[in-house]
Order: C-alpha cells, then structure tokens, then sequence
C-alpha cells in the first residue's frame, strides 16, 4: 500500500474530527501569555486569582472557540477577545480599595480574641502599602483574591505567628528591570504580601522565617528539591531578611537540566512596626531570579509600607 | 512588542490545527485543550528558541505529541489550575464520526497514530514525518500504510475484521 494512497473512509473520519474539534476552546494569544507570565510553575496549579481569570475567560474573555476550518481558525483577536486588557476582576484598581472580600484575610484564626491593649488593625491593605502597577514596569499587577500563605520550606517550618495575623493582601506582578529591552520578555514573576500582626506577631514571623532556614537548609519547592539560605539583612526597615530558595536548573519542557546548573529566586522580608511585606520571586516561567532586582524592589516594598503604617 | 506580535500570529495562524492534532492524539478534546494550551505556553516561554527551530510549528506537535502520550507526568499547572477553577468544557457533545475516529485511533500504537495523525492532518510528505519522529522512512510508510489500513478496518461499517492492535503506548 503506497503510503500517498487515500482512504475515503479515513479520509471523512479525519474530516469529522477537524469539524468537532471547532468545539473546543482556546485563550486567545495575548491571554495565552498573560496566564503563562501568571503562573506559578514548577508543577504547582495557579493561584486562585489566576484561575479566577480562566473561569472568567470561559464565559467570554480569555477564551475564543477553535475555530472553523480555515487555516487562522481563532477569531481574530479584535472581534471576540479583547486583545490585551485582562479581565477587569484582576486589575488593580488605581484607588485603593474599601473593604473588598479580598482585603480581608480569609481565614483569620476564628476562635482568636482581641487583646485589649493592641494597636488597631486596619479593615483592609490599601493599594498604597503593596508594589505598584507602575513599579511592576510591565503594567501587570494583579491583586490576589486571597493573600498568600508563609513561603515553602520543608515541614519542620512552623509559623505559630499566623495566628497573630490581622489582615493581609497581596499583589502579583511581572516584573520586568529598568535594563531590559523594550519588547523583551518580563524578568520575573513577583508576589508582594503586606501582613499586619497582632501583638508581637510581626516579631515572631521574621523570626520564624529565619528559623525555617535552619530547619530547613533543605526543602521543597512544588514538587522540586531546594535548598535555602539566609543571605542576611537587607539594612531596611526595623528588621529585614533576604532569602535565598535555588534548585536544580529546568530545561524548556520543565525538566531539570541534571547539568549540576541551578536556578535561584528569592524571598525578602521586611518589618516596620507591627507590619511586614514580604516579597516572594518566582522566576519568569523557569529562568532565574534576579538578586539586585529583588534587593531594588524590596527596598520600594519597605518605603511604601512605612509611608503607610 | 515584536515576540509577543510574533508569537500572537504564530499562535492564531497554527492554533487551531494543533488542537485538531492533540484531539487526534489524546482522543479527548477537554484533553487537548489542555495539552494544547500547555504546549503554547512553553513555546512563548522559549519563543526565541522556537522562532530559531527549522519549524516552529514542528517544535509544537513534538510538544504536543509528547505532553499527550506522557500528560500525567508532563503536564505541570495548567490542568490542575483549570479543573479546580472549573474546566472550560468544549462546547456540545462530540459528533458520532469524531468519537468513531477517535476510538479507533486509540487502538493503534502512539508511533503509527502520530504518523497517520500528521499524514492526514498537516499532509506531511513521509520524509517530513520521517524527520520529525526521528524514524526511517521505510518504518513510517509502514507505520501509515498499516494505520490506515487498521482505521480503515474499524471504520467500516461492514468489516468483519478484527484489528490486531490494540492499546498500546510506547
């Protein structure tokens, strides 16, 4: 059988197949590139906000049938998707916000009591006190639906001053350097969290991050082994620490390379008063963090913060 | 912009196609939206590297040829991201042809599937495909005639054959 012979029954099958596949759903391209900056990667899922904006897509934003059978079968991005604009659920208002649900802290300790003698905790985290759109310098910056939870180290890492937590927020950016080309892809992937403690909880979270480090010279990050080190003081604010989270090196399928090569992102954490922001980088996709440029937004971080408590 | 253009147009000028293909592969259409979208979002993470590949719209079905025989281990966010969040279901049932198809592709070997795949979605001369599976010819105009034959077999609604293959991944 001559490998250019045609089945007409194969060939129908395979016609059917392209005409059912027009059912499917796909992101258009530039929320294609949108989730993929948002993502966290390294084998763990989204954050809650991103998959909020894939909901949101499904019903009419990001999301665009798979066409007919013609060679560009997505809808151009002009007539069903909007080309850039994310979903307005995920922008960063330019005001800061009131009392969102997404300011408040979604599981603060229910059975905790007030102390009498604490400072006020504040309703929400304004916009003013978290890196900004414009320091993002890409112009995203996506506000969680939730703040995020104490960075991953390994399970010896306890972090007993969560029950001391007031109200938190935080923002994703991706980040791209004031050296960066115009039209090059972003630097990094970077949440801010801005967390306002009770009592000495402030205190106690640096103090448990440096801990973690101890406990865990060696821990996890999703599904990949790391390794941790305590770079010291940053010199901000009250009390400062820089962490550093390296693994082995991916390679374009997000396998590790196993060249010995390795790739580091990082954790800064600083305190003013009863307060911390705490930036966590992620790496673009799976490329390095980049030390100075985390040290640089972590020194913004603390100004806004001590600007706004 | 010009990656994010470039990519944009690569992306709608090939989309479409590449799912017909991670359809054809996974026999699940839910399914390769998901590899699909996976595929795409590692190509604009390496867009560079891609645009330098001899064909880029290659690097994308061997992508997508792999994330589909090997989506359990390979896939890493995205479906566990978009089935928690709800999965954006393709739309309406499937038709009766396309499941006939799609079951009976199943049945073949993941090589001689790829093979036909690629034969009669992208019309790929065999020396193409050849190339992109890294077979010798001789071994994919086996592949293909063999294929067809079998689909050919399963498809009919009056053959008595019985196929020899059955699901069987490499």
């Amino acid at each position: 059988m001559s490998n250019t012979e045609s089945d007409p029954a194969v060939e129908r099958a395979f016609s059917a197949l392209s005409t059912d596949a027009e059912r499917g759903l796909l992101l258009s391209g530039p929320e294609l590139r949108r989730q993929s900056g948002n993502r966290r990667n390294r084998g763990m899922a989204v954050t809650a906000g991103t998959a909020a904006v894939l909901v949101a897509g499904a019903i009419g934003v990001g999301f665009a049938l798979a066409g007919n059978n013609q060679k560009t079968a997505l809808p151009p991005v002009t007539s069903a998707s909007p080309t850039v604009a994310p979903s307005p659920s995920v922008t960063l208002p330019s005001s800061p916000p009131t009392s969102s649900p997404s300011s408040t802290p979604p599981s603060s300790p229910p059975s905790s009591t007030p102390t009498t003698n604490a400072p006020s905790i504040p309703k929400s985290i304004p916009a003013r006190a978290l890196l900004t759109k414009a320091e993002s310098r890409t112009g995203e910056l996506t506000r969680q639906d939730e703040a995020r939870g104490v960075p991953e180290f390994c399970s010896k890492a306890k972090f007993p001053s969560a029950g001391q937590k007031g109200v938190a927020a935080s923002v994703m950016l991706i980040y791209r350097s004031a050296s960066a080309p115009e039209g090059s892809i972003p630097d990094d992937v970077v949440y801010d969290t801005v967390t306002v403690f009770r009592g000495e909880g402030a205190q106690d979270y640096l103090t448990e991050l440096r801990r973690a480090v101890q406990l865990c010279p060696e821990g996890k990050i999703g599904d990949l082994d790391a390794q941790f080190d305590n770079l010291g003081s940053l010199g901000l604010g009250d009390e400062s620490v820089l962490i550093e989270r390296s693994y082995a090196a991916l390679d374009g399928e997000g396998e590790p390379m196993n060249n010995g090569s390795r790739t580091a992102t990082y954790i800064a954490a600083v305190r003013v008063g009863d307060a911390v922001t705490l930036l966590e980088s992620q790496g673009y996709e799976n490329l390095a963090s980049d030390r100075g440029e985390i040290e640089k937004l972590a020194k913004i971080a603390a100004e806004h913060l001590a600007d706004w408590r | 912009m010009r990656d994010a253009d470039s990519f944009d147009e690569f992306y709608r000028d090939t989309s479409a196609r590449m799912l017909r293909y991670g359809y054809a592969l996974t026999g699940d259409l839910a399914e390769a939206q998901d590899v699909v979208q996976e595929a795409y979002t590692r190509a604009w993470r390496h867009w560079r590297k891609v645009t330098a590949h001899p064909t880029p719209e290659g690097w994308l079905r061997l992508t997508v040829s792999r994330l589909s025989t090997d989506r359990w281990r390979r896939l890493s966010g995205w479906r566990a991201a978009v089935r928690r969040a709800g999965p954006p279901e393709p739309v309406g049932p499937p038709s009766e042809d396309a499941v006939l198809l799609t079951a009976a592709l199943r049945r073949l070997p993941a090589p001689m599937r790829q093979a036909v795949a690629l034969h009669y979605l992208f019309d790929l001369p065999v020396a193409d495909i050849a190339a992109e599976l890294d077979a010798p010819v001789g071994t994919v105009t086996s592949r293909l005639s063999r294929g067809r034959a079998e689909l050919a077999a399963i498809l009919a609604p009056s053959s008595t054959r019985k196929p020899e293959v059955t699901d069987v991944e490499h």
